[in-house]
Parts: structure tokens; sequence; C-alpha cells
């Protein structure tokens, strides 16, 4: 039994109208159980990647296997398999929530009390019982992207794909939405790949971490593995009461190691991974030597970092 | 060992029967929720049922008057007048009748040649067979005049009406348009001529007889099928629009993720349209009884005609809608082409020629039958103008039937093959 939900083998996409390589001969393992993050600037080939995988855009070369088997676009096992939430909400604008959920329930040959069931329980854990029987025309953005993210998940897919779903939701259907997929995921070995640009969400759900730019994926790893490998570290500012020189920060130097020390004015800039186990013995150091310390100021690790120092460049979104 | 083969064959059969209830339940699924979006449209209930109503109403009150697009009529005229003499003096007043309508010249534009208003043919012998068969077939004929053997000695009598039956097939506007002009000219001829011997006493009358007709047709009877027609092949838009705003709001991607085939979207829909032209033909043909329609066929029968030519609009909607990328595209495309089809619906009533294209024992497949409008049309006329059977239009309705799962498969080859297949770009 293969331990791998998905395998992508030399994975390529050329759009031939404008010539450009959106996916370039990717390669990449996906496991059963795991939130998979998939992060990349606009035109990145993220979406691209996506639409490949649930069949609804042809690759130019390469393969793509679910369970270690290569499937049929239009067979029922790997529409059965897989679930899509897509960027873009699509829901029919005049059918009612409930309606919505049941056509595509209906399609995939769902019995109807168990539809029914499974319907209800996606209403109440997605906060739309209360809307079941308004037009889905009449919610306002962020349920109609519950509404989307329903009908991507009411057939109870293995292997469940999220395009940017937590664009435009407020913080409370965010959360909620963090534990929901948490919940889904951790249940019958569930796969869960999802892009977005929000990192810190991405950091915070995902087991791994895929950083894709121009096609290629420039690194994949657990979030804090990339952060320590990739990252350029925690920045740790200091801001002193009198002017100093090079003395002070030769002793900061040689006393505390693997740092990167800068300075301006009156401030000394300490990048470092884990400043805070580091922060005492820096502190020690310049109390020392006759200089009290006005300001402290702590920047964490991010995704982000990692993100800029491998694509160098600013998150697009 | 038996006893399990049987017991497989049980699982099977279950397994079957179990896979086909789904898959109807998928299409029946499908068609509810186009129903559902359909009756839930303000443009639907405007568009398909309160604008050809609009238009019943219109034509029903203020349609009167003939149509008038020919501009020469061809007239068979059997002429039994004797003459009459007086004071050593023969006249034949049908002979004078044919001269003058012969000799009516009128010019189409400034400058141009003049034309003749009406082309006389005579015959001697009234064959009704013949007259059918020059009128229904060719079209060449508009309008067939029974000039009697007493017609001038009726002329003589000044006391007596001077009658004349025109015998003509008013499911042709060009009948209605032919008599109007020839009542005119055979009023002031009768008029003058009595009025150059002494007196104008007596009326001119005209007997009208229609072709397998009872009662009187009227233009707004002849119009009533393309009425109720058009409703139909405003659902062009309907299907069309309505898939395209599928592809264009990206719901077809969902369904196209799910196990849903081309032919369960392609059947739920002509399902909806099929019920929602039910309602469009009963809605369209009550408001026509509400307006005077002079019917005597089968009302079942002529509902069952349109409704089979909707599954081809249906059709056509979907040729359409696998082309267009937007549902404002699909709208405006398929709007110019109902254009023409609905004009076709109305070739019966301006009496345009059929163009034959192959014949089957004697039945003529025109080149217009292609178009299913036009069948379904000439067979509503049919039947309820002149009361035919099913069995009097077997070859044309088979012909819809044919022409519908043609128009049909193609819709569901390039629905298919554009829109839901992965896309290459």
């Amino acid at each position: 039994m293969s331990k791998t939900a998905i395998q992508i083998q030399n994975l390529s996409k050329v759009y031939t109208t404008n010539n450009t390589k959106a996916v370039d001969s990717l390669d990449l393992d996906i496991y059963k159980g795991e939130i998979f993050g998939l992060l990349g600037p606009n035109g990145a080939g993220k979406t691209t990647l996506i639409r490949m995988l649930v069949g609804l855009l042809k690759s130019s070369s390469g393969q793509i296997l679910f369970n270690g088997e290569e499937l049929n676009v239009n067979s029922s096992k790997l529409k059965n398999l897989i679930g899509y939430v897509p960027q873009v909400a699509a829901f029919w604008d005049n059918l009612t929530v409930y309606e919505n959920l049941n056509v595509i329930g209906t399609i995939y040959k769902i019995p109807s009390k168990e539809l029914k069931e499974r319907i209800n329980h996606l209403l109440e854990g997605l906060y739309l019982t209360d809307h079941k029987k308004k037009l889905a025309s009449k919610l306002s953005g962020g349920m109609q992207r519950r509404l989307n993210l329903a009908m991507g998940m009411v057939h109870n897919p293995q292997i469940l794909l999220l395009d940017e779903v937590f664009v435009g939701l407020d913080p409370q259907t965010r959360n909620y939405l963090y534990d929901y997929l948490r919940d889904f995921a951790s249940t019958k070995d569930r796969t869960i790949i999802i892009t977005s640009h929000l990192m810190e969400i991405v950091d915070a759900l995902s087991d791994r971490v895929g950083i894709l730019d121009l096609g290629k994926m420039l690194a994949t790893d657990t979030p804090e593995n990339l952060k320590n490998t990739h990252g350029k570290g925690d920045i740790l500012q200091l801001e002193i009461d009198k002017e100093f020189d090079e003395t002070l920060i030769s002793k900061i130097d040689k006393s505390v190691t693997d740092i990167t020390v800068e300075t301006k004015d009156q401030t000394i800039s300490i990048k470092t991974l884990n400043a805070i186990s580091k922060m005492p013995e820096i502190l020690n150091v310049i109390e020392e030597e006759g200089f009290t310390i006005q300001d402290v100021k702590l920047t964490k690790q991010s995704l982000e970092t990692v993100f800029i120092s491998l694509t160098g460049k600013e998150l697009r979104v | 060992m038996r006893m399990s083969e049987k017991n497989n064959k049980q699982n099977k059969l279950v397994s079957i029967t179990k896979n086909l209830g789904f898959e109807f339940r998928t299409t029946l699924k499908l068609s509810i929720k186009y129903m559902k979006e359909i009756f839930r449209s303000k443009l639907f209930l405007i568009i398909a049922v309160a604008l050809p109503a609009v238009l019943m109403i219109f034509m029903g009150v203020i349609f009167g008057g003939p149509i008038s697009s020919v501009q020469s009529f061809n007239i068979l005229v059997i002429n039994d007048d004797i003459g009459y003499t007086n004071d050593t003096v023969t006249y034949n007043f049908g002979e004078l009748l044919i001269n003058s309508l012969e000799d009516i010249l009128y010019p189409l534009e400034e400058g141009e040649e003049p034309m003749n208003l009406f082309y006389v043919y005579e015959t001697e012998v009234y064959n009704q067979s013949t007259e059918d068969y020059l009128i229904y077939e060719e079209h060449s004929l508009h309008l067939t005049m029974l000039i009697p053997e007493d017609f001038s000695e009726a002329i003589f009598n000044f006391d007596s009406d001077v009658e004349i039956t025109v015998v003509g097939d008013p499911a042709t506007g060009v009948y209605q348009s032919a008599l109007s002009a020839f009542t005119t000219i055979y009023n002031e001829f009768v008029d003058s001529v009595r009025l150059s011997l002494g007196d104008d006493t007596g009326q001119s009358i005209i007997t009208e007889t229609h072709l397998n007709i009872v009662g009187n047709t009227t233009i707004f009877d002849l119009m009533v099928p393309g009425f109720v027609i058009i409703g139909i092949v405003m659902n062009i838009v309907f299907v069309a629009s309505i898939l395209a705003e599928e592809y264009e709001k990206r719901t077809l991607e969902k369904l196209q993720l799910t196990p849903m085939r081309t032919i369960h979207l392609i059947g739920g829909l002509a399902i909806a349209q099929l019920l929602v032209a039910l309602v469009q033909i009963i809605v369209l043909f009550a408001l026509s009884l509400a307006f005077g329609y002079n019917a005597i066929g089968s009302y079942i029968l002529a509902g069952a005609i349109v409704w089979v030519m909707s599954l081809s609009m249906s059709a056509i909607g979907m040729m359409i809608a696998s082309f267009a990328k937007k549902s404002t595209i699909a709208s405006s495309i398929s709007s110019v082409v109902a254009i023409p089809l609905y004009m076709i619906t109305f070739f019966p009533v301006w009496g345009i020629a059929t163009i034959p294209m192959f014949q089957i024992n004697g039945n003529v497949f025109g080149v217009f039958d292609i178009l299913p409008t036009n069948l379904a049309t000439r067979m509503v006329n049919q039947v309820m103008i002149y009361g035919q059977t099913f069995s009097d239009i077997r070859f044309e309705f088979v012909s819809l039937i044919i022409v519908t799962l043609i128009y049909l498969t193609i819709g569901l080859v390039l629905i298919s093959l554009l829109k839901l297949r992965p896309k290459k770009e």
C-alpha cells in the first residue's frame, strides 16, 4: 500500500499561446494524511499545477499518480477521490445553499439519506445552517466562500485541493476553517493541498510546505526546517542609550555564536536563528560594557523571509 | 456452484439496476436544477412567455388586413360564362373581366418597367386535386376564379347580384393579398360595366371557397403557429446562455469534476427545456384561443409537434454555448440565430416556394426543412387549419424527429469536445 497520495513525476505545462512554461519538470510526492502548503507568487504555476492535478488542464508532459496509480481524468475513481475548491467561488446563483450542495452530492451518487446527513453536518460545521434556504446569490461574500468550500467537500474526498480559500474570510471564519481542515485531514489519512498567499496560515496549518516559482519547486520541507535552512533568522534590534564603537560590536560577536551584527546610529541589529534563546547573553555583554538598552524589537523568522530568501522577491498577491 | 452463479447473476442485476437508477437520478437532478434556475429567472418569464404572449395579444387585437408581400399574383380562371345576347349583340363579360385583369399594370418604383398585377392562366375543367397540387406543392397559383355561366346575364339583369366564386388556400397569406386586390378590381369592374349599361343597383358578390377549410380563416389564425413557435425559438437563447453561464461562472468545472457525463448534462437540460416548452405551449395556445383562434385540428398533435421541435432548439442552444465563453455572447449569437428561424415560421404565410432536396414515396423534403421551425410551422398549420391528422403528416413528423436527433447529436458532441474536456490552454 503506497504511502504517497500523489506522485508528480517530471510534470510540465507549456502554454503555447504565449510560449510560457508554467510548470517546469516538476517532481513532488505528497503523502497520505498530510497537509501540504503550496506557496508561490502570482504566476508561479500554483493554480496550473492544481488544475492539472484535478484533471481540468492537460499537462504537456509528465505523469501524475494517485495512490500509485495513473488514473484517467474521466474515471469516476479519480473524481470520487479528489475534491477541489477553486479560488473563485463557483455556485449556482438561483439555487439555495442546500440545493447547491444537493445537486453536487446527488451527482456523486451519494444515497439520499446519507447525503442529507452530510449536507446538514457540513452546513452546521461551516455555520451555514441558518442560511440553507437562502439563494446563494443572496449570501455575503464570506458565506459564499464557505458554500464553495462545502461543495468541494460534500463527497468526503480523500484528497482535497484548496486554492486560496482563506481569501475574503473574516478572522473568526478563518480560525474556524483552520480547525475544520485540521480535523478533516486527521481522519482517514486524508490529504490536503492548500495554496495561499497568507503565509502565517500556511505556516501554521501545513505539515510540509513547497515553494514554487516560475514553475519550479525551489524547496520542500516542514515549515520549521525551511525556516532553519533557508531563513536568515530572527532580527533583534537594540537601541542603546549612548554612542558606541567597534569594541562593543566585536565583544558581542565573540561572545555569542552564529550571529550577524549590523549597526546604524545608536541601534544594533542582530540576525540569528532563535534569537530569544540568545537574548540574555547579548544583553549581558552590552550591560557589562556600561551601556543601557532603551528599546528592544524582535522580528521573528517567518515563511515570508524564507520565501523572499528563495525567490528573491516579496510575495506578489 | 449453481447457487453461487445464480447469486452472482442476481447481484449483477441489482448492481445494474442500481446504477441505472443513479444515472437517471443524475439526469433528473440536473433537469430540476435547470428548471429551478430558469423559472427563478425574470429574464426567462419576459423573453420566453411574456414577449410571445404580448405579440400574440397585439396581433390578435389589431391584425385585420391581408399581407401584401407579393407584387404579382397568379390566377387560374375557369370561365364558364356563356355570354348574353342583347339586341343582336353578344356580350361575354367573363372574357372582359379576364382581359381587364390581364391589362392591369403597376410600376414598382419610379423609372422601372410596369408589371402585371395578375398573371391569368385559363383552363376549362376545374379539378380539385389539380388545384391542391398546384397550390400546396408549387405555390405557383395564388387564387382560382370560377366564372359562372350566367355571369354576363347577371350583369345585364340589374336586379340580381353578380356572383363569382374564388377558390384559394388561406394558409398562404398571398391568397389573402390576391383576394384583396381582386375584390377591389372585381367590384370596380361590375360597377363600371353596369354604369355603362345604365344601372348600378345590383351588388357584386364574391363567394369564397377555402380549400380543405371549414370556417373562416383569418390572418391571425395563420400566424398563431408562428407565435407559439417564436416562444419556443427563444429557448435557444436560454439554453445557450445557461450553458455559457455555467462555463463563465465555472460551475461547469464543478460538474466536470464530478462523475457526471455529457449525456447527463445534455439530458438534464433537454428535459428541463421540454418542461419549460410545455408551459409555453399551453400558455400560448390558451392565449390564442382567448383571442379567437379558429383552429379545427388537434391541439394535442400540434402541441406534440412544437414540443419535439423545442428539443432541436435546445440542441441549437448547446451548439452556440459550446463556442461561447460568456453568457452575454451566447445570448447575442443565439438572438441572431433565432431571427432567421423565427422568420421561417412565416414562410407558409408568405407563400414561399418549397425547394425540393429529396423525395421519399412522393413526399418532398425541402431545403428549408433542415430547419425544424419550418417543418413544425407547416405541420401545425396543416393540423390546426386543415384538420389533418397524424397519418397525414407522418412523413413530416418523422422528418422532424430525425432532424432533431441530428441537431441533438451535434450539440452533444460539440459540448463534450469544446467544454467538458481538460483544457489545453
